[in-house]
């Protein structure tokens, strides 16, 4: 297999095959919240370019000052600070060249920061020991799966706002289980990666 | 029983009628046994955490309370992977990431931000009863998924035969959870309906 075909067949396998929030059940709670169409696109690249820098520092701070040192226990809370960090760092260059952005956020990009996903991509980047450039695809995969799932559960909840619902499973229990058949239908991108 | 701590397992369950902590609800549900051990090691980082984020709510800004939740939690999340790493290989095991995730865990950041602006008493019947909740609600998610999707029951053969491969699937994961929310629903809001016509 030449090495375009490996990436190519890396990037379909973290978008589809292992989607952060159906395959992988990272980051569920923050992709469940209601949202229009419109604000679930803009905070989903927002999570994106977050997931990818912060992949990025967690492989830096992994290989080049945990390891070294032997301090791998100490991951969890290194790994935390950074995604924070970038968070936040995140948040002041978006309020700086998208201003308009920042205001169909809240004017808040914190929530990412406790985003399940983004540590979690960081953590399995390290345990599976990726190179620099597979640590930076998952990111950037992990992510774009992310806004691929924030964008089809918007969708979802637009058409369950006319939905007859059954009194106890309005709100939440019908997303829920409406997220597990489309977790059905992403099963079929098993085969592929 | 405090109201509040009641409230948490009852009427407020944190997994089924607020939605938090739902990633390693879908994730370890697979069988009950790692369902249970998840949920009281979240519980204890609940409790610990709450405590801490109580007597930090005075000092941090409203501006840092994110940041400062998430290094809290992830302090003890580091402490609880020591313990399950050390006494409980098999369970750490099973429960990879979702260990060091407890760290930026919905349940325990909401819980942090409700301890720091509630009195003492408040926050800590509030902690414990929303860990015993989630305790009860994980094992309740493990316990269908396993007996579904294994045909056992912590760990022990119960049916001679796989009822629902799907259930043990990510998929089946959601609907399972979809399904025992809105029983959960119904039961509370029926035992509310008796509360009020007794009232």
């Amino acid at each position: 297999m030449t090495d375009i075909s490996r990436i190519l067949l890396f990037m379909v396998g973290c978008i589809f095959t292992h989607n952060v929030v159906f395959d992988r059940m990272l980051g569920v709670h923050d992709a469940g919240q209601p949202r229009r169409f419109e604000t679930s696109v803009i905070y989903g690249v927002a999570v994106c370019i977050v997931m990818t820098l912060s992949a990025v520092c967690c492989w830096a701070v992994q290989t080049l000052l945990l390891a070294p040192m032997h301090m791998e226990y100490l991951q969890i809370i290194a790994f935390s600070l950074v995604v924070v960090a970038v968070t936040a760092l995140t948040q002041l260059c978006v309020s700086k060249v998208k201003p308009e952005w920042m205001e169909t956020l809240d004017n808040c990009l914190m929530p990412i920061a406790a985003n399940c996903a983004v540590l979690g991509i960081a953590i399995v980047n390290a345990e599976a020991g990726y190179t620099f450039g597979y640590a930076l695809l998952s990111g950037l995969c992990g992510g774009l799966g992310f806004l691929l799932a924030i964008v089809l559960l918007a969708g979802v909840y637009e058409k369950l706002e006319f939905a007859k619902v059954p009194e106890p499973f309005k709100g939440m229990p019908i997303a829920v289980i409406s997220a597990g058949l489309i977790a059905l239908a992403f099963i079929g991108f098993k085969g592929i990666a | 029983m405090d109201n509040r701590t009641s409230n948490g397992i009852l009427a407020g369950n944190p997994l089924f009628r607020l939605g938090l902590g739902v990633c390693p609800a879908l994730a370890v549900t697979t069988c009950a046994s790692a369902a249970l051990g998840m949920g009281v090691a979240t519980a204890c980082v609940l409790v610990c955490s709450s405590l801490v984020a109580f007597v930090l709510g005075k000092v941090v800004s409203e501006k840092g309370t994110v940041a400062t939740w998430i290094m809290v939690t992830a302090c003890f999340a580091t402490v609880a992977q020591f313990i399950l790493k050390g006494w409980f290989p098999e369970l750490a095991s099973e429960l990879g990431i979702f260990v060091p995730l407890i760290a930026v865990s919905s349940l325990l950041l909401s819980r942090a931000d409700f301890a720091s602006n509630n009195s003492l008493g408040a926050a800590m019947g509030d902690a414990v009863g929303m860990g015993i909740g989630y305790i009860i609600a994980m094992t309740l998610v493990g316990i269908v998924r396993e007996i579904l999707g294994q045909g056992t029951l912590f760990g022990s053969d119960l049916l001679p035969f796989t009822p629902m491969t799907l259930v043990a699937l990510p998929a089946g994961g959601f609907i399972v959870l979809g399904l025992l929310m809105g029983c959960w629903n119904a039961i509370t809001a029926k035992k509310n309906g008796k509360e009020e016509t007794q009232a």
